[in-house]
């Protein structure tokens, strides 16, 4: 096992494979309405072709990123985790504190269906706009994993690990999804937006840090101690907001 | 040319999804950039600042955010 299997290479991958799961349950949920609306065709055949240029994405500037110097790389990088990690983590502090609402699958699955459903033309132009429903929602829910694998994995020389973390994700939601065959609207996606949030966070701190020269004390321990001060955070900022926003309405 | 325009506007969401907590974080970094360049605060001190920073900047948006809905 690496000497910093626990302390940076654990957290990445959870990173990675947490933040993929929330994202393709969303993804799953359009291709399952397009699935069920207009055939398996469009649905998988979109899958395909989004899923294929993702890959292609990582595949060429996943390995490019090497030739940055290390310093500037996690820099960059950092400096890009944190404007996304604490974003994620506002918005599910906001929406565990009752100011924002839950994303709710069963309403998403509901709104597309009724979309495609809508649709007229000839039997072979709703197959091809299905497909390109199915593409664009894994094209744009994908670019959040792409990014998270990239920006995890580059850090450190984890990108392998990183993208196994999120092909760990896809393969558990299309199994899990296969077999309910309906929306999963189950999954936690706030808690795991909450916990990817902090985990970004940390990372986007602590890399940004070492891109500008920061000393932390305890190297990479320094990421457990980061991650802990985010998530105390933001728990207690989500109890304000709540004391807050319930004391307004009220 | 549709897929296109919502690939830039999903990426541009990605980091951007609060102006004023982007530009308060970009804003922070650079702070903390130039105190270390010109050697004011201490390498270690200056991991503390940027970590203070980060948090009072998400409790700032997240205050924003209840106030602004308050107000809707």
């Amino acid at each position: 096992m690496p000497p910093d299997f626990w302390t940076v290479m654990f957290p990445a991958i959870t990173a990675t494979f947490l933040a993929s799961i929330v994202e393709v349950v969303e993804a799953f949920t359009i291709v399952l309405a397009v699935g069920t609306t207009r055939g398996w065709r469009p649905a998988i055949v979109g899958t395909i072709a989004a899923l294929g240029i993702l890959a292609l994405v990582v595949i060429i500037l996943g390995p490019a990123l090497q030739f940055i110097p290390i310093h500037v790389l996690q820099l960059f990088v950092g400096v890009l985790l944190l404007l996304f990690g604490m974003g994620w983590l506002r918005k599910a502090v906001l929406r565990s504190a009752g100011v924002l609402p839950l994303h709710d699958e069963i309403e998403a699955f509901a709104e597309e269906t009724a979309e495609l459903q809508s649709q007229t033309g000839a039997p072979q132009t709703l197959q091809w706009i299905a497909g390109i429903a199915a593409f664009k929602a894994v094209l744009l829910e994908g670019l959040e994993v792409v990014f998270i694998v990239i920006a995890v994995g580059a850090g450190k020389g984890l990108l392998w690990e990183a993208s196994l973390g999120a092909l760990a994700a896809c393969a558990l939601v299309l199994v899990v999804g296969a077999a309910v065959h309906k929306p999963l609207a189950l999954v936690p996606e706030n808690t795991l937006k909450f916990g990817v949030g902090v985990m970004l966070s940390a990372f986007g701190v602590f890399w940004t840090g070492e891109g500008l020269g920061v000393e932390w004390p305890g190297a990479d321990l320094m990421l457990i101690a980061l991650a802990a001060a985010f998530l105390l955070a933001g728990i207690g900022f989500a109890r304000m907001a709540r004391t807050k926003f319930e004391r307004s309405i009220a | 040319m549709t897929i296109i325009g919502d690939v830039f506007k999903e990426l541009f969401k990605m980091f951007v999804a609060d102006l004023r907590l982007t530009l308060a974080i970009l804003g922070g970094v650079i702070l903390v950039a130039i105190l270390l360049q010109k050697a004011w605060v201490s390498p270690l001190v200056a991991g503390l600042l940027l970590t203070l920073f980060c948090l009072v900047v998400l409790a700032e948006a997240i205050l924003r955010e209840v106030r602004n809905r308050n107000h809707k």
